[in-house]
């Protein structure tokens, strides 16, 4: 059987003479996509001045095989390399932009939204991967930098060891073995090279996944009718919308009258006949809601639509400045405008569960439950910029508390090895409307790289992952700090559980104990930690017979009740409420961990600036009877709470 | 003269008229007495005080006038002020003025109305049976959530939620707290009255009572009453005058000895603002005496934590009443006397008998602190045999 037999799309010609104008020639003969990188000229073609040589152009083209393949890096595919990596799987993560970040990026600046606020007033923000970057951002980046992120974020993910980046790369093919991915073609731009990517596992987080979609995964667009999931917000019958995608811009006071004259490209915006949530209310940031969508073939139209997005943008800017309408925008002028959109919706890919509407708002429980969300059913309206007199976004529903996402969302309902998380996952378009926000995406990606660890050290299926070794795959992420909606952990490997005496030496709130209790968060009204009446403060476990020990994990407090992503204007004090600017003062900051061997305290680590909220002390191998933490100083809260306390031999 | 009642008294209905012309909002003097007032006041005594009222301006005090009256045959002492109803923030207000009275401890205790004057709600309605009980409900609750918000994010409007990814829109008023910690329609006089109640004219009224009482009454009548709030009051009087003499400092560990957890901790701040060591150890030392394992916890927590010099007296004591610890107790209590390099033959005795502790992690615990001790002949012996016995635990 020829190679190229083995690439399953067909569009193939089509797609590698747009996407590759880098390339001589890309065709075989009968027109089927076969070689990205073959050119057409002779030995001599290049000539060297500095060897003075004349060498063949180069066909560069290599192959590279990893346990795990992630495409996109986006906030899911980033909590997807990670979680694979940490996990033990030597994985690659693809990225066709020259940052990580995805809508997150400096490239897009969405801001980073999760659970912000639930019908009651307040955030319940997502732990784990995602949680950490956004600790680390408010460390490093006080001066809130868009590409200072990019660099945060790309710092968090080079320093994993299992972990390679790729950028500048798009995934663009798919050779299959039957049902299963045995390689991804990519090309990366940079160094027109051409990879072949090998791995057991593929992950698709890219948002559009154009990878899965060369595989054969099935997948949907548009809009469900009502009767299909039995949603309420559906329209009657099914259609092709997809919401739009946005470009934003961000505005700077210039303490002087700053004119401005809009490009030939920009499209006159009508703002005195919008509806009137489209508000303009501030010229430091704006506005989602110049967007477009499309009833059929987004894809298809993306470039069209970045173009006149550019246009529609610089028509409100346009209006802002030339209308007279807003004198006070006079000392404003742009001072960043994107040229790549931020998408919302495209291909949804099917898995062995849709995720619909009744799913979030009855609180469906999943047996595979894996995180969840909480974002209000946000459906931005069809039409997007092109239907002004409408609202810019139905909010059909709030959430008083936030509903499980299952891991049977996240993986192909027809291609064995494939997973997806983000927008891309099997979900309707209105459950979509909540799902689709980032903090959710996280969830989503780091329960797919977990699950590809699952696969590659078992030799299985995501399927058989959910059938047969869900409870393993909640345990691994509930330890690496993903909360999962009325799921307890009861790691069995957990040495704490098995502690004859835990004490504080002071308790304000809580109950020592609680740190052993398999939830990690104050949540629905329960008090799940232990909170010291002081700082400093020491947390103590005991065992009656010695145990062998070389990791202590803690979860501490970072106030998951207030928001702490990163916005590109400054707090009103409306959102002083539930949004924090800062490290959250609730952080601990100094902390050392001893142990008792044969009767004395031996330090066995420490942190001087720590900035997670998961804790992690590894050391060798010690025999101990106790350990004691020491909680020295927070990030500036009187107080310390404990959320929980695990211990392992290995 | 205006007839002064009990609002939950109150069945009549009376006409309120509302007007949005006649709204007052943003009104700075909220204590409006020398406008008007309920009662003459013939035998108060009026205080002026400055404080912050987050309704009216979070940073810039404002100038109002308590009325302290004495305590008679009838009545103990109290206060009230007479202030506006409502702060508005929106303009569509009601404003009367009510007459709000505390303890003189400074807890909220009523409110009253001059006659025919009633609360109202949005859209001009006035408040029901059940919405005066759930203000008072709202207005005994120190805890409120109202006491953490600011007039500008008191109430949104039809939450656009910014869309997918920012902007509020502001245009109406629903309330970003609680509906359990507002009457609804009401959110703007439930922030202005919680923070009139449970604010700071709360310490203003608690430091003009004080002032008026002697050191002597602080403890015959207030430290030793039978309420938990009177207590309270005196030792934060008693530790903010620092007052240590032999006589109050036995009164104040008398009560700590019998009082809970809850009084300790107000008292530990008593004990721990003295300078004097020796007096120091003294409390403690008699308080733990006493204590339940809280309480025991908390003082060793304070010895442990303050890190002051060490007292033989205290480690004496408390290692003849070491075989009472839990294990808590014995690891916390061993660990400062390791950290001040103490041990006695009484401390040594007591945890050789520990030694046979059914609580193996005490007796562990007393082995490890003896191991590190020079140690007689007899106590090696005892030594040795534990850990023989007990070698795969250690």
């Amino acid at each position: 059987m020829k190679r190229r037999n083995f690439i399953r799309n067909v569009a193939g010609v089509a797609v590698a003479s747009s996407i590759l104008p880098l390339a001589a020639s890309c065709k075989s003969l009968d027109g089927v996509a076969e070689e990205i990188n073959k050119g057409n000229g002779d030995d001599e073609q290049w000539h060297q001045l500095g060897t003075g040589k004349k060498v063949p152009n180069p066909n560069r083209k290599k192959t590279v095989t990893y346990d795990v393949v992630v495409v996109g890096a986006g906030i899911a595919g980033i909590s997807a390399a990670v979680a694979s990596a940490r996990n033990g799987a030597k994985t690659v993560l693809v990225n066709d932009r020259p940052v990580l970040g995805g809508n997150a990026s400096s490239e897009i600046r969405v801001t980073l939204n999760g659970v912000n606020r639930l019908s009651t007033g307040l955030a319940e923000r997502e732990t784990g991967i995602v949680e950490e970057m956004l600790l680390e951002n408010r460390l490093y980046n006080p001066q809130e930098s868009y590409p200072v992120w990019d660099h945060i974020v790309y710092d968090y993910v080079v320093r994993e060891p299992n972990l390679t980046v790729m950028l500048n790369t798009q995934a663009i093919g798919a050779e299959m073995d039957g049902t299963k991915i045995v390689s991804t073609r990519c090309w990366q731009l940079t160094t027109e090279t051409e990879f072949t990517l090998k791995a057991d596992v593929f992950i698709d987080c890219s948002g559009d996944g154009l990878m899965a979609a060369k595989a054969g995964a099935l997948y949907r667009t548009g809009r469900e009718g009502k009767a299909e999931f039995n949603e309420s917000y559906a329209p009657d019958k099914a259609d092709g919308w997809q919401m739009g995608a946005s470009i934003l811009l961000q505005g700077r006071d210039y303490g002087k009258p700053m004119p401005y004259t809009p490009p030939t490209f920009a499209i006159k915006y009508d703002g005195d006949n919008a509806h009137h949530e489209r508000k303009i209310n501030n010229f430091l940031d704006g506005y989602w809601w110049v967007e477009l969508g499309s009833n059929h073939d987004i894809i298809d139209v993306q470039e069209d639509n970045r173009h006149d997005l550019m246009g529609y943008l610089h028509g409100v800017w346009d209006y802002i400045k030339n209308s007279g309408k807003f004198p006070e925008s006079e000392n404003y002028a742009l001072d960043w405008v994107g040229s790549l959109p931020g998408r919302r919706e495209s291909r949804r890919f099917i898995g062995d569960h849709i995720l619909s509407e009744t799913d979030l708002t009855k609180h469906r429980h999943f047996e595979d439950a894996i995180g969840y969300g909480g974002w209000s059913l946000d459906e931005h309206n069809p039409g997007g910029i092109l239907d002004i007199k409408e609202r810019p976004s139905f909010f059909h529903e709030k959430f008083k508390t936030v509903y499980q996402v299952p891991f049977s969302s996240l993986y192909s309902k027809n291609i064995s090895n494939l997973m997806f998380a983000g927008r891309n996952a099997s979900l309707t378009h209105i459950a979509l409307s909540s799902t689709r926000i980032q903090g959710t995406c996280a969830l989503m990606g780091q329960a797919v790289g977990t699950a590809a660890t699952i696969c590659v050290n078992k030799g299985i299926t995501p399927r058989e992952v959910k059938n047969k070794h869900i409870k393993q795959l909640q345990e691994m992420l509930m330890r690496d700090d993903v909360y999962i909606p009325k799921v307890v952990a009861k790691d069995s490997k957990d040495l704490a559980k098995k502690a004859s005496a835990i004490f504080g030496s002071s308790t304000k709130s809580g109950d020592a104990k609680n740190v052993i209790n398999g939830i990690s968060r104050d949540i629905d009204g329960e008090i799940n930690h232990w909170q010291s009446e002081s700082v400093p403060a020491t947390f103590q476990m005991e065992w009656n017979n010695p145990i062998k020990l070389s990791k202590v994990e803690i979860k501490c407090d970072t106030n998951l009740h207030k928001n702490i992503t990163m916005r590109k204007q400054p707090l009103s004090e409306f959102l002083k409420k539930s949004f924090i600017t800062t490290v959250p003062p609730e952080l601990l900051k100094v902390l050392d961990l001893e142990v008792r061997i044969n009767g004395s305290w031996v330090k066995v680590g420490e942190k001087d600036r720590n900035i997670a909220r998961l804790i992690k002390f590894n050391f060798d191998q010690v025999k101990t009877t106790a350990i004691r933490i020491n909680l020295k100083e927070t990030y500036g809260h009187s107080t310390v709470k404990l959320f929980e306390v695990r211990a392992y031999e290995v | 003269m205006l007839k002064i009642r009990n609002i939950f008294k109150t069945k009549n209905k009376v006409n309120v008229t509302i007007s949005s012309v006649s709204v007052l909002f943003f009104v700075l003097p909220v204590l409006v007495w020398m406008l008007f007032s309920f009662v003459p006041v013939t035998n108060g005594i009026q205080h002026k005080v400055a404080i912050i009222h987050p309704a009216i301006d979070k940073k810039k005090p404002i100038e109002c006038i308590v009325v302290e009256v004495p305590a008679d045959s009838i009545h103990k002492k109290y206060f009230y002020s007479d202030v506006d109803s409502v702060v508005c923030g929106e303009d569509i207000c009601e404003v009367i003025i009510l007459r709000m009275f505390w303890d003189e401890f400074g807890q909220y205790q009523r409110i009253e109305f001059k006659e025919g004057d009633e609360l109202e709600k949005a859209e001009g309605k006035r408040f029901t049976k059940k919405d005066y009980q759930k203000l008072e409900e709202i207005l005994r609750n120190k805890k409120s959530q109202l006491k953490d918000v600011f007039k500008e994010e008191l109430v949104i409007g039809d939450v656009i939620e910014h869309g997918s990814e920012d902007v509020d829109a502001i245009s109406g008023a629903t309330s970003t707290v609680n509906e359990s910690e507002t009457v609804v329609g009401a959110v703007w006089t439930c922030f202005t009255l919680w923070h009139w109640a449970n604010g700071e004219l709360v310490s203003s009224i608690r430091n003009i009572n004080a002032k008026g009482i002697s050191n002597q009454k602080m403890i015959a009548v207030y430290l030793k009453s039978d309420t938990l709030k009177a207590k309270e009051f005196a030792l934060e009087y008693l530790s903010k005058r620092r007052v240590y003499d032999s006589i109050t400092v036995n009164a104040v560990v008398e009560e700590l000895k019998k009082g809970d957890y809850n009084l300790l901790r107000t008292g530990l701040d008593y004990i721990e603002n003295t300078t004097d060591n020796t007096k120091y150890y003294q409390m403690i030392s008699r308080v733990f005496d006493k204590g339940d394992y809280q309480k025991r916890v908390a003082c060793l927590n304070s010895v442990s934590s303050l890190g002051r010099e060490g007292s033989t007296n205290f480690f004496t004591q408390l290692s003849t009443q070491i075989s009472t610890f839990n294990y808590q107790e014995v690891e916390m209590f061993l660990s400062i006397a390791q950290q001040n390099n103490y041990s006695s033959s009484v401390l040594k005795q007591e945890l050789i008998q520990l030694l046979k502790s059914e609580n193996f992690l005490i007796a562990r615990r007393a082995y490890w602190f003896l191991s590190n001790q020079e140690n007689t002949k007899k106590e090696k012996r005892k030594l040795k045999s534990f850990h023989k016995k007990y070698k795969e635990r250690l």
